[in-house]
């Protein structure tokens, strides 16, 4: 599959787990990219941009939500999907991320299929 | 710490290691310092809540193996433990704390998780003995490893 998708979280482990669900819902791995914080995720996406982001919220330097608020105002990124997979769990937080744009969200803790999942729901949106 | 709630922080460890790793685990046999002693890394991350709490997590390098193996699909004996022991502790602080903080705030979801932060095994060891006084200590092995939880005030 041709789509582009971009891992973020502060977690090796987590970006890990997250590759290996795309790559099982199809994604090619020369198109799957990571980064670390929110900071670095622009950075990248204003590099290159990709189709769909796995958005942490919980990072350092750059949370999910700061990432979600800057990227709401840059009309450069307004085709990129946004799904959140946090341990995040307040409405009224994750409403705000609603209302910015996010259009999918699995909470942790998630059994590996269901991030397979998630992914091929976003390949199919694009 | 009540007993209902070291059993409720005993479920969402068992419930997220066998959710999201596949890794199986019961109450453990040895002691939870001597667990502590052979333990690959440990990290710890504050809950805040009606209380703010302090909740550790510290695996040896079996878990490591398992949880990474499990979550990511390689085999245990493919897991670089260097790269991986600090993370996994990290996420396991982060994916039980975020539990806890929605059980401690009765599904109203108002509790809010820190960033995890890396401890000596002489911090952790600390931390155990103190919350083995006035909070919880859990001691939980799986197939091939162990992990120690704690949760006091902070």
């Amino acid at each position: 599959m041709d789509y582009r998708i971009l891992i973020v979280d502060d977690s090796p482990l987590l970006r890990a787990t997250a590759r290996r669900a795309a790559l099982q819902a199809g994604a090619d791995a020369a198109r799957i990219r990571e980064a670390g914080d929110g900071a670095d995720a622009l950075a990248r996406l204003r590099e290159e941009p990709s189709d769909i982001v796995l958005l942490d919220i919980n990072m350092p330097v750059m949370d999910g939500y700061e990432f979600v608020e800057h990227k709401a105002k840059d009309p450069s990124l307004a085709d990129v999907r946004v799904a959140l997979v946090t341990t995040e769990s307040n409405p009224e937080r994750l409403a705000r991320m609603s209302e910015l744009g996010v259009t999918h969200c699995l909470r942790k803790p998630f059994q590996p299929e269901e991030l397979r999942e998630l992914v091929q729901t976003l390949f199919a949106g694009c | 710490m009540s007993a209902t709630a070291d059993a409720a922080l005993r479920q969402i460890a068992v419930d997220v290691l066998e959710q999201m790793a596949f890794v199986f685990v019961d109450d453990a046999e040895a002691p939870f310092d001597e667990l502590l002693g052979g333990a690959a890394a440990s990290a710890a991350l504050t809950v805040e809540g009606a209380a703010s709490e302090e909740l550790t997590v510290s695996a040896t390098e079996g878990l490591v193996r398992e949880v990474a193996s499990g979550m990511t699909g390689c085999e245990p004996e493919e897991v670089d433990v260097s790269t991986f022991a600090r993370a996994v502790v990290a996420e396991l602080a982060n994916v039980f704390g975020g539990e806890w903080a929605l059980q401690r705030s009765g599904g109203g979801a108002r509790g809010k998780v820190g960033l995890p932060r890396e401890l000596t095994i002489d911090e952790a060891a600390d931390r155990a003995v103190r919350a083995a006084e006035a909070g919880a200590v859990l001691a939980l092995e799986s197939e091939l490893g162990a992990v120690v939880v704690t949760l006091a005030a902070a």
